[in-house]
This record gives structure tokens, C-alpha cells and sequence, in this order.
């Protein structure tokens, strides 16, 4: 009896001491992700490298994809969705200016990757996930690690959560060919609104609409895909 | 010398089993250039052909090595193989579709796995087109002395099933094709059943049959790319297919969707609801939304986008809408009361649709008092008409957010220069035209669009061209006004107080002040502005050589408006972004690349390597690989860039094909046929080849005037006139490879392996490599080479020994 406890105890320190391996393996992959892929190419904000530190992207990509989660592109998350590239989850972070305080729109859930990022930082995060199938998994997945400030709904994103608004932030992740009239509505003044606008797989803009003083302008930001798309000046 | 038993098969028989067994393959390849197009997209058309090609050309090689094996056998291995034909056509369509097989374009690049599956697919399509090409390349070797008949036989059976595929796009679903296709094979095979296990190929067919029936009555799910418009569309919630249509136009379908809605550009000025859409989409591809007829007294979007540019300017008398689709446009112009309104649509299926079974919803649209539709290629309609117009409107250019490149091989005769040229010579003398499109990043469509516009307007010989050209910008479109006449200061007030009110920026218009560029959408950098002021300059030429992506302006000679790879600049783009980047900038052309290199590999794997091992001893060598690359580079060149040209003429690619591929294929044929009466000595393989070299360098010179001067007549006077310019080089054509191959059975019969080894390999490897010089060189640089390629096979004959 003794001996198979002995068995047993030490079968049990071997799955421990290998899922410890697992986590820190992860861990040490996203370390290597913020620092190759994000802090090198210009992201500096504090807050949003932190949220990167801590939020485990394994574990919102398809089981096939969890050994590719913290490379260097976006992984497609079934339903012709993909998860974003890290980089671009995080430069979007950023550019809104993220704060403790901030209550923030996001329309497309997906996995809910950017949502939990921007959970790290701000006080609340409202999130629109069109597809039912995606809306379900992220809803359950943002649940079981714990994100209490999450809000996903199953519902068109074209008319924002007027309820929950207006928002200091609004991240487009699945953009619309015009930017919809509710949306611009729901932002407070002085607020900003950043889509990509392009195919996950391809290069990306950025661009950022901000709200002051009444007139809503758009800002043209950097070409993303892997690195900054630079072109030499002429 | 083999001595061979004498076979049960009547030569008559064997000839209707041929031509029913090549009519098959010829339409089950069309059926899957298609099935494709659907499924993923149109740029694997290339790979289907080459498949088909390999087929061909390995079936040759397995006769090669066991030629003595085969032909002992032939009685019961040509039904067998032609009944096993039948049952790879219906199973390969729908085991594609499997998890095993299913690979996607979009993330070939990303997903490793996406590439093995792709090898799978390949070799999937392979079996059919072998099996049936073994059966074919048999009666070939077993026949060889009446070469000539059966060859017609194959080629009039092969034209017949171009005509058939065409026949069965209008009547049946792409799942029912494949199965109905899958018959044909059978019926070849149950034509020529042998007396010695007659049973055993009968129930074999039967069983065939079945699995076709089997397929037919439970049909697979047609699984898109979750990357194609329709595959989104279908997740959305409450959104469902209204209708679906199938036609040589392809798979059409209707969405209804409460959750999708269309505004392109649509002003940050807008305040009000914007309605959801019914949309049309082909190919699993977004085609167009249905647009409502809106009355006075509603509100009309593209009033609110940048779209609206030349209804500030006045209203319009005659209106020309180019590539119309589902009638935003004219429904914008009858809101902005114009007088008359030609609307040119080239899809037949679009306009029958939105006429019989929209008309409710469209507010009968499509028959107001107002409109005259024609269902033609907007560039034909160009081409051939007298008339004049106020306003001619080209249709919002590329794809929100791009479209990765996905669009690049495909021929945009609309936006070449000579048909912008065309469209200047349409106006009236105050007249203009407006083009709009979606901003791309990194900037591609706008630039090249932009020198385009320019070029033209440089042709025109205006002496100040911006002048009469207005573009103005919103985050997502721009939109181009080109006047004939310089713009006057009432209408530049017009257009400054437009965009003021509906916060547009002003890009180019006479008297701009370079603060008034950016009032509203600022951009990450001045580098649009930069080029676009430049292309309007001297700095055109340098800036076109220097850009890092393609922006030479389309010609009718390289149509291919939306292919911007540079192949000298990757070197610079792998420097500044990256080599893994690279196939996301521009997918479309790499995956032709991608296909091009896979079947110089595959051509080689299985056709060349395994001929080694019959060893290749004696003379000739030289003249027959000269002489059947020679005919392989140039009927596929031929076929290729006839295809090409005749896309504009007719007026739809279903046409070209339909009557290239049938006529040249026919003629080819009957040229095979007559070809048994010739004799087999150098001279007549000269005659010949020097003939049709000839030929294709007369076409080479002529053709384009022919063809814009006969342009305008009817569709029955241009087919006849079609035909008859592709039957004669097609008929000498026909007559090269017979005659070549009865000549190396003459000098060493064991050298037949080999010259159609040579002859299908090049046949794969140019079906490629056409394309890639269409886009490259251009029409003109491909007869050329097509002409180059007989005078190669030509000359070869100097090497022959007798």
C-alpha cells in the first residue's frame, strides 16, 4: 500500500512538475512576444506591456493553434475570424490612451483577446460579438479566467450598447466600410475610435477617429504587418 | 517488334467511345475551373488546366514502361480505365471537400498544413484526368498507324465537351455536374465492352452509375472559404439565401440579411439610420447590393458619399453607367434626375434576376421609362457605340480594405488606357466622366488609376489637364471627376462647398491650397499627395519605374489592372518588411508562381524521370525535343492568348472559351485527320510548321484591326467571323503533332514514349507560364512567343536524320 502511494505521489509530482513546465514555457514565450514583437517595434505604454505580461494568449486560440498562440501573426479562430497579430493588439491598445478609469466599447469579440487586454488597464470593457457560436466561447472563456469587468453581448455591433455609453474608447476589431452613425454617437467628446481597416492576413491602416469639439476627424496611422511598413522618402 | 492479338474493338466504335470519353474530360475540367472559382478563387484555373495537363502527359510515361503489359491487355483495360474515369470524376469533387483535402488560399502563407493539403487536392484531380488520358494515350499507341483518325476523333470529342460544360452550367447545380459528367465515361467504356469479361466491366459500370446516382441524390455541401464574402454572410445571425442560381456565370446568390448594409464612404456628416440590404453575391464572392429605387422624397447614401462628386456639379442628361451590377448607381442618377440613363451590365443572370424576381424590391428599377439596358462587356459597349454622354460612370474600383491581390490575374479591359481613351471620344463636349474607389493601403488602386487618368488625358493633348480634373477623398474612397472642358470657378465653389458641408478632403482641384488637402482625413504621411501631384508632372515615368508596387497603367495588351507585384522590388520590399510578409501584400500572382513551380516539379516527377528508365538511345534526340517543346509551348500560347482576345470581342469570357477552346479543338481535328493522307518526310513537317508560324505572324500584325473594326457587328456575324479566323491555323495546327509522331515512329518506334513525354511536359509547364507572360509582356509578346515556338519546331527539322 505503501508503495503505491509512494507511486502515486510520485506520478502526482511529475504531472505537477511537467504542467509547471508548461506554464513556464508559455510564460517565458510571452515574455519573448513583448519584447521581440511589441516593445521593439515602439510600444511603450506601461499599462499595455503589462497586460501583455499578464494575459495568456494560449488560451484564446484553437487547441491546434496553442503551440503557434505567441507568434508572430494573427491565428484564425474558426467562422472566417482570426485572432489578431500581437503587435496590432497591442499598438490598438495603446493609441487609445488607456486608463484606469476608462470604460471602453469593443465591437467583434472574437476570442476575446483584446478584450482581456484592455481589462488589465481600464475599469470596464463592453464587447459585441455578431457571431452567436464566438460570443458563446469568449463569454464562457473570459468567465473562467476571471474577468469580471467583461461585458459580452450577442448582438449587431452597427448599434453600439447606447445603455452602457457614451465611452471614453472604441476598438473596431471587425471593420465596416463606413463608420456607423450609433458608434460616433456613443463616443464621449474627446474620445477616441481606432479600426484596422484590411484583411487580418494582409497588411493593415490603422485608423483613428476622434471626436472634439462636435467634428469627428479620421487619422491615418501606420501601415502594420509583422513590421511597420516603411517606405523610403523620395 | 511486338506481335499483339488481334483486338475485339470496331474501329468506328473506338472512335464515338474517344470522342464521348475526351468530351467528358474537356467538360469535367471546365466544370472545375468553376467548381474553384467558387469554392476559393478564379486563379486556380491555372492549376486545374495543369492538373489536367500532368494527367496527360504521366498517362503518356505509364505507357512508355509498360507498353507491352497495357497493350496485351487493351480489350478489357480501356473500358476499365474509361469506367474508372467516371468514378474518380464524381468522387474527386466530393472527397475534396473533406477535411483531409479542404485547403484554403487565404491562409496558404500562415497554416503549414494548408500546403500539404493542396498537394493532396492536386493529386486528387490527377487521377481522373490520368486515367482518362491512359485510356486516350492507348488507343494512340495500339492504333499509331490511323493516328490521324482517332486523334480527330479525340480532339472533335474534346471541342464537343467545351460546348457541353457550357450546356450543363445552365441547367444543373456544381454538385450535380461532376456525377452527370461521371456518365459520360461510362457510356465510352460500355460502347467498346470486350466478349471476354464482359460481365465483370459491366458490373463494375453499374456499380459506377450508382455512386453517380448516389451523388446526385445526396449532394455535398459546396464548403466555401470562411474567407469569402458568403462564408461571413452565413454567420451572420437571421441571414439566410433567398435565392441560388447557377449559370455560366456562376453560382449567384441572394442574401437577406437584417444585420448587413451598404454605405460606402459614407460621410461622418451622417446622422440617420442606415437600412439594412439585400446583396447579391457570385461566386461566394460580394457582387453588388440590391438597391431600392429611392423617390424624391427619401434620402439617397451615396448623396452622402464621395460618390455624389459629379451630381454637384449639375444635372446630368445622359447618363452611361459601365458595369452597373445591382443598380446603386442608376437608382443615385434617377435620384439626382438625370434624363436618360444606358445602364451596361455583362452579367446576363444579374439583370434577368433583378428584373423577374427582384422588381419588388428594386421598385421595379430596371424597368423605369428612364433606363436602357444592355447586357454586354462595358468595354464592347464602348467599342461600338455612337452614342454620347453627359456623364459616363465606372463602378467603385477594389474592395474595402483590398483585396490581397486576389484580383490580379484577372483581365480589366474597362481600365486600360486605350478603353479611357474610348470613353473621352464618348462625350459630349461638356461632358465628364467619374470614377471612384477604395482607398488601399499600401496605396496601389488610387495611384494607378490616377497615372491612368493622366496618360489618357496626355493623349487627349490638353495643355493643362488638371484643369479638368477634380478628386476629392473621405477615410475610405476617393473620387475622380474628369471634365472635357476645364472646370469654371462656379463649379469649384460648388465643390468646395460640397465638401465643407459633408467633411470631404479636396485632393486635386484647380487653384488648391496645399492646407486645404488635409482639413479632415489626415494622412499618415504626405506620400499620397506627393505621387499623386507627381503623376500629373514630368516625374510620371520616374515615379512609375521607382514605385515599390506596380502602377504602370493597363493596356489592352496587358489588361491586368489589379496585378502590382514588381519583381525587381521584392529584393527592396523583403528589406523593408520582411520575407515571410510578402505574400500578404500580394497573394493572387504568388499562388500562379506557387502553382508554376509545383508543376515544373510534378512535370518532371512524373513524366521525364520515369522515361529514363527506358533509356534513350539513337539519333534524333535534338529534333525531338525541339520539335514537340516547340508544338507544346505553341498551341498552349496560341489557345491561351486567343482565349485573351477574344474576351473583348464577344463580349464575355464564357464565350471566348466556349468558341476558342471548341473551334480550335475541332479543326485541330479534322487538320489531324486530313494529316493521314500527308506524307511522313521533313519536308511536310516544314510545310507545316513553317505554315502555321506564318500565320500566327500575319495574326500577330492583323488581328487588332480586324477586331476593332468589326466590333460593332452582331453577336452571330462575330462568332461566324471568330471561328473563322481561329479555324485556319487551327487546322495546320492539328496536323503538326500527328505527322511528328508518325515520323519518330518511322525513324524508332521506342522513342513514341518520349515524344509525348516532351510534348506534355512543355504542354503542363506552359499553360503556366502563359499566363505569367500575358501579365508580363502582354498579348502581343505572347502570339510572339507562339509564333517563335513553331519557328523553333520548324527549324528543328534541320537536325533531323532520316
Amino acid at each position: 500500500m505503501i508503495l503505491k502511494m509512494q507511486k502515486f505521489i510520485i506520478i502526482l509530482f511529475f504531472i505537477s512538475a511537467l504542467s509547471f513546465q508548461q506554464k513556464d514555457n508559455f510564460k517565458e514565450q510571452r515574455k519573448a512576444m513583448v519584447k521581440t514583437q511589441i516593445k521593439a517595434r515602439g510600444v511603450k505604454d506601461v499599462a499595455t506591456l503589462e497586460a501583455f505580461y499578464k494575459v495568456q494568449r494560449h488560451k484564446f486560440v484553437p487547441k491546434g493553434y496553442i503551440n503557434s498562440a505567441y507568434q508572430d501573426g494573427p491565428l484564425p479562430i474558426g467562422y472566417g475570424q482570426t485572432i489578431s497579430q500581437p503587435y496590432i493588439v497591442a499598438y490598438m491598445t495603446e493609441i487609445i490612451r488607456p486608463t484606469k478609469d476608462f470604460k471602453v466599447l469593443e465591437i467583434g469579440t472574437g476570442s476575446g483577446y483584446q478584450a482581456a487586454i484592455l481589462a488589465e488597464i481600464v475599469d470596464s470593457v463592453y464587447t459585441i460579438e455578431i457571431v452567436s457560436e464566438l460570443e458563446v466561447s469568449a463569454k464562457k472563456r473570459l468567465k473562467e479566467l476571471n474577468y469580471n469587468n467583461i461585458l459580452v453581448k450577442n448582438a449587431d455591433g452597427y448599434f453600439g450598447w447606447k445603455e452602457k455609453g457614451p465611452f471614453d474608447a472604441i476598438v473596431v476589431t471587425a471593420a465596416a466600410e463606413f463608420i456607423p452613425p450609433p458608434l460616433l454617437e456613443q463616443l464621449k467628446e474627446g474620445g477616441r475610435m481606432i479600426i484596422p481597416v484590411g484583411s487580418p492576413f494582409m497588411t493593415q491602416q490603422l485608423l483613428l477617429v476622434e471626436k472634439k469639439r462636435g467634428k469627428t476627424k479620421t487619422k491615418s496611422l501606420m501601415l502594420v504587418r509583422f513590421v511597420p511598413f516603411t517606405r523610403t522618402k523620395k | 517488334m511486338f506481335v499483339f492479338k488481334k483486338s475485339h474493338t470496331y474501329p468506328v466504335n473506338l472512335m464515338i467511345s474517344l470522342a464521348i470519353l475526351s468530351a467528358a474530360i474537356v467538360s469535367y475540367e471546365i466544370q472545375l475551373i468553376q467548381f474553384f472559382s467558387i469554392v476559393q478563387w478564379h486563379h486556380y484555373a491555372f492549376m486545374v488546366i495543369s492538373i489536367a495537363m500532368l494527367g496527360f502527359g504521366a498517362s503518356g510515361t505509364v505507357i512508355s514502361l509498360f507498353r507491352k503489359w497495357l497493350i496485351q491487355r487493351f480489350d478489357f483495360l480501356l473500358p476499365f480505365l474509361m469506367i474508372s474515369t467516371g468514378l474518380w470524376m464524381s468522387f474527386a469533387v466530393r472527397l475534396s471537400r473533406t477535411d483531409l483535402f479542404l485547403f484554403d488560399s487565404y491562409t496558404l502563407f500562415v497554416d503549414k498544413s494548408q500546403v500539404s493539403k493542396l498537394f493532396f487536392t492536386y493529386l486528387l484531380f490527377f487521377l481522373p484526368f490520368f486515367l482518362g488520358a491512359l485510356a486516350i494515350g492507348l488507343v494512340f499507341v495500339k492504333r499509331v498507324t490511323n493516328i490521324g483518325k482517332y486523334y480527330f476523333s479525340d480532339l472533335l470529342g474534346a471541342g464537343l465537351g467545351g460546348i457541353l460544360a457550357i450546356a450543363l452550367f445552365w441547367k444543373f447545380s456544381p454538385q450535380e455536374i461532376p456525377s452527370i459528367i461521371s456518365f459520360l465515361p461510362v457510356l465510352a467504356g460500355m460502347i467498346i465492352l470486350p466478349k471476354k469479361n464482359r460481365f465483370t466491366l459491366i458490373a463494375f459500370a453499374v456499380i459506377t452509375i450508382g455512386v453517380g446516382i448516389y451523388h446526385l441524390q445526396n449532394p455535398f455541401d459546396l464548403s466555401f472559404s470562411p474567407y469569402k464574402g458568403i462564408s461571413y454572410a452565413k454567420n451572420l445571425p437571421d441571414t439566410k439565401i433567398a435565392y441560388e442560381e447557377f449559370s455560366p456565370y456562376g453560382l449567384l446568390q441572394i442574401v437577406n440579411s437584417p444585420v448587413m448594409r451598404y454605405a460606402p464612404g459614407l460621410s461622418l456628416t451622417y446622422h440617420k439610420a442606415i437600412p439594412s440590404s439585400s446583396f447579391i453575391y457570385n461566386n461566394g464572392n460580394w457582387y453588388a447590393p440590391i438597391q431600392t429605387y429611392a423617390k424624391k422624397d427619401s434620402v439617397h447614401l451615396l448623396d452622402y458619399s464621395t460618390l455624389s462628386l459629379p451630381y454637384v456639379l449639375g444635372k446630368p442628361g445622359h447618363v452611361l453607367l459601365l458595369d452597373a451590377k445591382g443598380g446603386d448607381n442608376i437608382s443615385h442618377a434617377l435620384y439626382n434626375s438625370a434624363k436618360s440613363i444606358t445602364v451596361i451590365e455583362n452579367n446576363e443572370s444579374v439583370i434577368s434576376l433583378l428584373k423577374k424576381h427582384y422588381s419588388d424590391i428594386t421598385d421595379s428599377l430596371f424597368f423605369h421609362p428612364k433606363l436602357k439596358v444592355e447586357t454586354i462587356r462595358s468595354r464592347t459597349f464602348l467599342s461600338k457605340t455612337d452614342e454620347k454622354f453627359d456623364l459616363i460612370q465606372l463602378p467603385l474600383l477594389g474592395n474595402f480594405g483590398g483585396s490581397a491581390g486576389l484580383n490580379a490575374l484577372s483581365e480589366e479591359n474597362l481600365l486600360t488606357k486605350e478603353s479611357f481613351n474610348e470613353m473621352w471620344q464618348k462625350l459630349e463636349s461638356d461632358g465628364m466622366i467619374t470614377v471612384s474607389t477604395w482607398m488601399n493601403f499600401p496605396y496601389k488602386i488610387p495611384l494607378k488609376l490616377t497615372a491612368t487618368i493622366a496618360e489618357s488625358l496626355g493623349s487627349a493633348g490638353l495643355e493643362h489637364p488638371l484643369d479638368h480634373v477634380v478628386l476629392i477623398r473621405s477615410w475610405n474612397t476617393m473620387t475622380f471627376v474628369i471634365k472635357r472642358i476645364p472646370l469654371n470657378p462656379g463649379e469649384i465653389r460648388k465643390i468646395r462647398s460640397f465638401c465643407d458641408h459633408y467633411e470631404f478632403d479636396l485632393t486635386l482641384l484647380p487653384g488648391l491650397d496645399p492646407s486645404e488637402r488635409s482639413k479632415f482625413h489626415t494622412l499618415e504621411d504626405e506620400d499620397l499627395l506627393y505621387y499623386l501631384d507627381g503623376l500629373f508632372t514630368t516625374q510620371r515615368e520616374k515615379i512609375i519605374s521607382e514605385y515599390d508596387f506596380n502602377i504602370q497603367p493597363a493596356t489592352d495588351n496587358k489588361p491586368y489592372f489589379f496585378q502590382f507585384l514588381r519583381w525587381k522590388k521584392i529584393p527592396e520590399m523583403i528589406k523593408n518588411i520582411g520575407v515571410r510578409s510578402i505574400p500578404f501584400v500580394e497573394l493572387g500572382y504568388l499562388i500562379l508562381i506557387v502553382t508554376f513551380v509545383q508543376v515544373i516539379f510534378f512535370a518532371l516527377l512524373f513524366i521525364i524521370f520515369p522515361l529514363f528508365r527506358l533509356g534513350w538511345k539513337g539519333e534524333n534526340k535534338a529534333w525531338m525535343i525541339f520539335y514537340f517543346s516547340g508544338l507544346g509551348f505553341g498551341y498552349m500560347f496560341m489557345e491561351i492568348v486567343l482565349i485573351k482576345h477574344f474576351v473583348l470581342y464577344l463580349g464575355h469570357p464564357i464565350y471566348s472559351v466556349a468558341t476558342v477552346i471548341s473551334v480550335m479543338l475541332i479543326c485541330s481535328g479534322i487538320g489531324s485527320y486530313y494529316s493521314s493522307k500527308l506524307k511522313t518526310d521533313r519536308k511536310t513537317l516544314m510545310k507545316i510548321t513553317g505554315l502555321i508560324s506564318g500565320l500566327i505572324l500575319i495574326y500577330t500584325v492583323f488581328i487588332g484591326n480586324i477586331l476593332s473594326s468589326t466590333v460593332g457587328l452582331e453577336f452571330v456575324s462575330k462568332i461566324a467571323i471568330t471561328s473563322l479566323s481561329i479555324a485556319i491555323p487551327s487546322f495546320f495546327m492539328g496536323m503538326a503533332f500527328p505527322v511528328g509522331l508518325k515520323m519518330v515512329d518511322k525513324i524508332n518506334a521506342s522513342h513514341v514514349p518520349w515524344a509525348w513525354g516532351i510534348n506534355g511536359c512543355i504542354t503542363v509547364i506552359s499553360t503556366s507560364l502563359a499566363v505569367i507572360f500575358a501579365v508580363e509582356l502582354g498579348f502581343m509578346a505572347l502570339m510572339l512567343f507562339a509564333a517563335f515556338a513553331y519557328i523553333l519546331a520548324l527549324l528543328s527539322n534541320f537536325l533531323l536524320i532520316k
